[in-house]
């Protein structure tokens, strides 16, 4: 799949093939703690993650002498400060240096008005890359999280993101595949063209169901003081919501990305980003 | 702490993730065993488990690979459990306005375990603008947000730490309690407080305290520049990072405040 050879082959239980099997149980142990805020035991998670004790005590002790984890006073282990320096250096060819973490707070302001998730996307190989995320209060309906890439063709950020390409490189864009994920795909080149117009026109998409029958969604592009578009708000939301409820969601979704772009207005956004080096 | 106790290729890992961390355009394999000094075929194991983790991504440049996506949500994690989420809700836009007014580089600092720790930084835009490091931790006797942190911690803790030798960094590090401690009082009397060079020679800063609704310091907004921009930092931008942390701190106590809910 195309998405497996982005990250490395895989055998068919998802471990790395010709990997390190030491660092794909660390990887575990990562993912445990993210879901921890308040820090696990070694004997917990020696017992979650199904480890020897003795191999969960040696890689936290790796691990923390890097500051990648903490060991706090109760004995414990949260993940560490030094992750903040590590992700304060991911760049994402769309990454308009500084975005992410100002874009959180609207994330988070807009994810608690709507009582769904929030997502951020940028444009990244030929996908939208969600690169931040705020969860609902509550039970969310739709789960997301950072990382995940969503189809230009058949998502709300997707097309929110194709609509802003020049014309040319959308053309290119219609002339490849367009795969049907559902019954609400729109793969059909002409069509999609024009919904991209009038995506371009209005300054919101819509998801009908195109990428997961169940979800629906809606997206507003966020612009850069020179008017260019850097990235999508979007909010992915239950297919069975009523009128009322989806057009308040729309309507949160375009004011906070509003706020956002405004925002953006004061932040010097490093020109040169998106385009491949 | 005995080298038994740790896994080595966990150590070989946080290598390669830390050089990554150096290249915001990624490396070839090739590099990477160059600079880390490890073999190709280790290297490329290594890589294949990152790889799948997500904390490795490869760029658009064929062979290449920097650092990747997933590290964001941790880093998300670590702010969520730092208990200083409002904290940096409420003063990223205030950062990002006082780096675009002045050009120069600003970030946000808590005390954490005993050091000044950056929790967040704006990038300054000017020629010779320095680039803050995320997630960086600076000792409490050196440093302009550092000695705003020193100056506001409990007075036996702060005694405690002023106590102990401390350690010289340039010729400008105030390495004498009894001067530090005079400094801190100007610091506090004044609201600001200034790094001629004391920990990085090169490097001069200016900083001011977040307070919270009760008035307790709950962090420091600094800017750093180059040491020979510090007398026009002083006449020209004091004013905008003092009005900046005022800002922050009166967003942090409406936020508190139940009847603003």
């Amino acid at each position: 799949m195309a998405a497996d050879a982005q990250r490395g082959a895989r055998a068919d239980n998802g471990v790395p093939v010709n990997g390190v099997p030491v660092l794909d149980r660390m990887s575990e142990l990562l993912d445990l703690l993210e879901h921890r805020p308040e820090g696990a035991t070694i004997a917990e998670i020696a017992r979650r993650l199904a480890m020897p004790r003795s191999t969960v005590y040696r890689s936290l002790n790796t691990l923390a002498a890097h500051a990648l984890v903490r060991r706090l006073p109760d004995g414990s282990y949260r993940l560490g400060p030094r992750l903040l320096g590590l992700a304060a250096r991911v760049t994402i060819e769309a990454d308009a240096g500084g975005l992410v973490p100002l874009a959180q707070l609207h994330l988070d302001r807009l994810a608690r008005a709507v009582h769904e998730v929030s997502r951020l996307s940028v444009l990244s190989d030929g996908s939208a890359l969600v690169v931040a995320v705020a969860q609902a209060h509550g039970e969310p309906a739709v789960p997301a999280r950072t990382g995940e890439k969503l189809p230009l063709h058949a998502s709300a950020a997707g097309k929110t993101l194709l609509a802003s390409r020049p014309d040319a490189e959308i053309a290119a864009f219609l002339a490849g595949p367009l795969p049907a994920l559902t019954r609400s795909t729109i793969s059909d080149p002409a069509r999609l063209a024009l919904e991209l117009a009038e995506i371009r026109r209005s300054g919101w998409a819509a998801d009908r169901g195109e990428l997961v029958e169940a979800v629906h969604a809606f997206a507003a592009p966020v612009r850069d003081a020179s008017g260019r578009v850097v990235a999508a708000v979007s909010v992915p939301f239950p297919a069975e919501a009523e009128p009322p409820r989806r057009m308040r969601i729309r309507s949160r979704v375009l004011i906070d990305t509003a706020r956002l772009t405004a925002s953006l207005g004061t932040l010097p956004v490093h020109a040169g980003a998106g385009g491949r080096r | 702490m005995s080298r038994d106790h740790h896994i080595p290729a966990i150590e070989r890992a946080i290598r390669i993730l830390a050089l990554l961390g150096r290249y915001a355009d990624g490396l070839p394999l090739a590099e990477i065993a160059r600079e880390t000094a490890l073999t190709r075929s280790t290297v490329y194991r290594i890589l294949n488990s990152l790889l799948a983790a997500g904390l490795v991504r490869r760029t658009g440049r064929q062979g290449w690979l920097a650092l990747g996506p997933r590290l964001i949500g941790l880093a998300a994690a670590v702010q969520a459990g730092s208990g200083a989420e409002d904290l940096l809700a409420v003063a990223q836009p205030h950062l990002a306005r006082l780096s675009a007014l002045t050009g120069e580089a600003s970030k946000l600092s808590i005390l954490d375990e005993g050091r000044a720790l950056c929790i967040h930084a704006v990038p300054g835009s000017n020629a010779y603008a320095l680039s803050p490091i995320v997630g960086e931790s600076f000792p409490l006797h050196a440093g302009a947000a550092s000695k705003i942190l020193l100056a506001a911690m409990a007075p036996e803790a702060r005694s405690a730490l002023m106590a102990t030798p401390l350690e010289r960094f340039t010729d400008e590090t105030v390495v004498d309690a009894a001067a530090l401690a005079r400094e801190l009082l100007r610091a506090t009397a004044e609201g600001w407080a200034e790094d001629r060079g004391e920990h990085g020679v090169s490097v001069s800063a200016l900083a001011a305290a977040v307070r919270d609704g009760a008035g307790r310091v709950r962090a420091s907004v600094s800017m750093a520049y180059l040491r020979e921009r510090h007398q026009a930092m002083r006449d020209g931008h004091l004013p905008a990072l003092i009005d900046c942390c005022a800002a922050i701190s009166a967003d942090l106590a409406r936020l508190e405040d139940p009847r603003a809910a």
